[in-house]
């Protein structure tokens, strides 16, 4: 079995816990993570033949930038950028902590969330944002926590690049 | 003549004899000679071996011949250093870490061991009826022998110990002195552990040398032990004597001496750790190592030990019930169950009470919860839930309605709002009032398009998109309906049977495609071969519903190469419609 670290990033509430509550069966109490300020969960993944263990970090806090350390992406092999599509302030702080992300882990795999797609019609992020992240290289998947829309996908698809 | 030509004519006039004759009259090194620099020179290990053999000697002549002054050379190579600890002492560290600490530690290990012995007698009470007393004790009250002596004090354990990645966080491997249920918990702690380190380590601003090196959470304490890729950390209850901080010491040292390689690679593949496991274990100190070596008394052992197994035979009953009464709150309050009443027999436990085949399999809540589907049965029937979340997802199910659709519920009213033609508005008010738990159903806010379409022609197109939209996904090397898909199957057959039955023209008929999807990721041909089998399976099925087999084509990809992947041994479907003499 192999285990790899996985970290939500993006501005506050755009749906990160979310998107973790919809994808795993979560079993530790909430006790935890308002003090030590990261929810841990974890969740196998099965691709083809092999079992992936993925433990998914998830920080808790109200602001966007101050807790996210360097120590908490260190050691990941992939991360989310979560974007509200509803919001577009969200996108730029998605793309500062990408930057972030990039620089303390430099071989770990992005995917990129244009969330809350079960609200569309009232997106603020434009077509053309999401075919410039698209052209600059990037993974996007347009996700909903709240329908369960892509969000299995999405894991997945981030599973398959870090083990590929 | 290009300067090629030139050489290569050269080179035909002079024989490979006279050559060699040539370069042994310049250089005055035979062929042999050669070889062995040559090879020298392209090896950089052969070349630096014999470079060390020289250079030891060539410094000695330089000293002696007064060329190097000794004060000289010691006072660079301190400066080095110092400027290396200066901007970055871990790399020193890391780099001086397995050689050091065995060599500091012998040092101070006589005075620690002298402290231990000390320790060691005072603790040791061997048996005495304080003991016995606590035996029985630990008998009457349910508790672990273990956890009434510890009340008690004097003696100590270790009862699980962690080695973790530090970097990443993630478990190498663990060890405790039972075996646990889940040790896939195991996974989850140690991460935890990982955010709870740097969390301290953070937030009290420590200097990045000094670490942090035990956590105390509830009634036991975490020990640590840290080392430059990896992390001990040891749970131990009661009054821990301290040569188990040198025990852990010892532990971590000697993984980063014999992983050293897999550490600094790390992927992910926890494999090596476990399976070469063997210092992790000498960390699992207990009481027992005390007791050893006393006169025994064999029959107060032997009650002793009876006591023993009966106190830990109650635990685990007392343990599984209360895991039972947790798994049952949680099915419980699940919206769409309802227990009604449990039974234990034979060790078999039964559940029985109603659920909403909608909430999806309950089986997996039975696994989350440690236990196995022969030792917990669920006899739950069929049941239609009149919970809001239900009512509604029922509804969407149902009435299938088009993208341009929302559907919500205000008490026991239906609200669409959106864009729909008047086909499907006209079905869905007349399924509508056969939901249970809906008795209105609100289309004001539903603006009707017009569609030119004839509704046969409409009816068989939403069924192909019906059937389109169904996945079945199977566990491995295997291809069996659970009593969920099997309500959604028969639907699907039901579903296929009215599309097959429909020509659009007289050139075409409709064939269904029956895809299995499976990845790359892995050994392709096997991938492949199970892929393709499933597939077959499924046909099989299809064809024991009554469907005809000229209309089945089973395929396979993979999902690498899909728009929206399915699920990895899902199976989906495709209706086509092709010429007939093309079949
Ligand atoms: N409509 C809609 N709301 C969502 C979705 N995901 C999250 N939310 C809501 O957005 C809010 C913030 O979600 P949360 O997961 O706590 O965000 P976080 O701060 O990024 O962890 C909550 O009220 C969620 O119910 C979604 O996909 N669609
Ligand atoms: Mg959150």
């Amino acid at each position: 079995m192999i285990k790899k670290k996985i970290c939500m990033l993006g501005a506050f509430a755009v749906g990160k816990t979310s998107l973790v509550q919809r994808f795993v069966n979560s079993i530790f109490s909430g006790k935890y993570q308002t003090t030590i300020g990261v929810k841990i969960d974890q969740k196998m993944v099965s691709l083809g033949e092999t079992d992936v263990n993925l433990l998914l970090w998830d920080i808790h806090g109200e602001d966007d930038f101050q807790k996210v350390k360097a120590t908490y992406v260190m050691g990941a092999s992939g991360y989310f950028i979560v974007i509200d599509g509803t919001r577009s302030e969200t996108y730029q702080v998605g793309l500062e902590l990408e930057k972030l992300a990039k620089n303390a882990a430099p071989q770990a795999k992005c995917v990129i969330l244009i969330n809350k797609s079960d609200l569309i019609r009232d997106w603020e992020i434009t077509h053309g944002q999401i075919a410039k992240l698209i052209s600059d290289g990037f993974k996007v998947i347009q996700t909903s926590a709240k329908d369960n829309l892509a969000v299995e996908t999405a894991f997945t698809e981030l599973t398959r690049m870090m083990i590929k | 003549m290009t300067e090629k030509d030139h050489k290569s004519n050269l080179y035909s006039s002079i024989s490979l004899g006279q050559l060699t004759e040539l370069r042994k009259a310049i250089t005055g090194l035979d062929s042999e000679d050669l070889q062995r620099l040559s090879r020298l020179i392209q090896d950089p290990e052969l070349f630096s071996i014999e470079i060390s053999q020289l250079l030891p000697l060539s410094i000695k002549k330089m000293f002696e011949r007064g060329e190097v002054d000794e004060e000289q050379l010691r006072k660079f190579v301190e400066q080095v250093l110092h400027q290396s600890v200066k901007s970055d002492p871990g790399v020193m560290a890391t780099i001086l870490f397995p050689i050091m600490m065995p060599a500091i530690r012998k040092a101070v290990a006589e005075d620690i061991k002298r402290m231990v012995e000390s320790l060691n007698t005072s603790l040791d009470h061997g048996f005495s009826p304080k003991r016995i007393g606590w035996r029985m004790q630990a008998l009457f009250s349910g508790r672990k022998y273990a956890e009434i002596l510890l009340s008690n004090a004097y003696v100590f354990k270790v009862s699980q110990v962690f080695l973790i990645h530090r970097t990443t966080g993630l478990l190498l491997n663990q060890v405790q002195e039972t075996e646990i249920k889940d040790a896939r918990d195991a996974d989850l702690v140690s991460s935890m552990l990982s955010a709870i380190k740097d969390f301290v380590q953070d937030s009290f601003q420590r200097d990045a040398e000094e670490n942090l090196d035990s956590i105390k959470v509830g009634n036991f304490n975490i020990w640590i032990e840290q080392g430059p890729y990896a992390i001990i950390a040891a749970i131990v209850e009661g009054n821990v004597p301290g040569s188990l901080r040198l025990i852990l010491k010892e532990a971590i040292e000697a993984i980063h001496v014999n992983f050293s390689y897999e550490l600094e690679h790390f992927q992910g593949d926890t494999e090596p750790f476990v399976l070469k496991d063997r210092f992790l274990r000498a960390c699992l100190l207990n009481e027992k190592k005390e007791v050893k070596g006393k006169k025994p008394v064999i029959i107060l052992i032997l009650v002793a030990l009876l006591l023993g197994v009966l106190s830990f035979w109650t635990y685990t009953r007392v343990e599984t019930k209360l895991r039972f009464n947790r798994m049952l709150d949680e099915l419980d309050a699940t919206k769409g169950v309802a227990v009604t009443g449990t039974e234990k027999k034979d060790g078999v436990y039964s559940i029985t009470g109603l659920y909403d085949p909608l909430v999806g399999n309950l089986n997996n809540v039975v696994k989350l919860h440690g236990f196995d589907l022969h030792d917990v049965k669920l006899n739950l029937e069929p049941m239609i839930s009149l919970d809001y979340d239900l009512v509604l997802l029922r509804a969407r199910r149902v009435l299938m309605p088009p993208e341009t659709i929302d559907l919500s519920l205000k008490r026991d009213t239906l609200i669409a709002e959106g864009d729909a033609d008047n086909e499907w508005l006209k079905r869905a008010t007349s399924l509508v009032l056969h939901l249970p738990g809906i008795y209105f159903f609100d289309i004001t806010k539903v603006n009707e398009e017009k569609i030119q379409q004839t509704p046969a022609r409409q009816l068989v197109k939403k069924r192909i998109l019906a059937i389109e939209n169904y996945y079945f996904v199977f566990k491995i090397n295997e291809v069996k309906l659970d009593s969920l898909q099997k309500i959604d199957f028969d639907i699907l057959i039901n579903e296929a049977k009215s599309v097959l039955n429909f020509r659009f023209d007289q050139d075409s008929v409709p064939v269904i495609e029956v895809f299995s999807h499976t990845s790359r990721t892995g050994h392709i041909d096997a991938n492949k071969n199970a892929a393709r089998l499933r597939a077959e399976k499924f046909v099989d099925l299809m064809l024991h519903a009554g469907l005809p087999i000229e209309t089945l084509v089973p395929k396979v990809i993979f999902v690498e190469d899909e728009k929206v992947p399915f699920p990895v041994r899902s199976v989906s479907f495709k209706v086509k419609y092709v010429n007939p003499a093309a079949l």
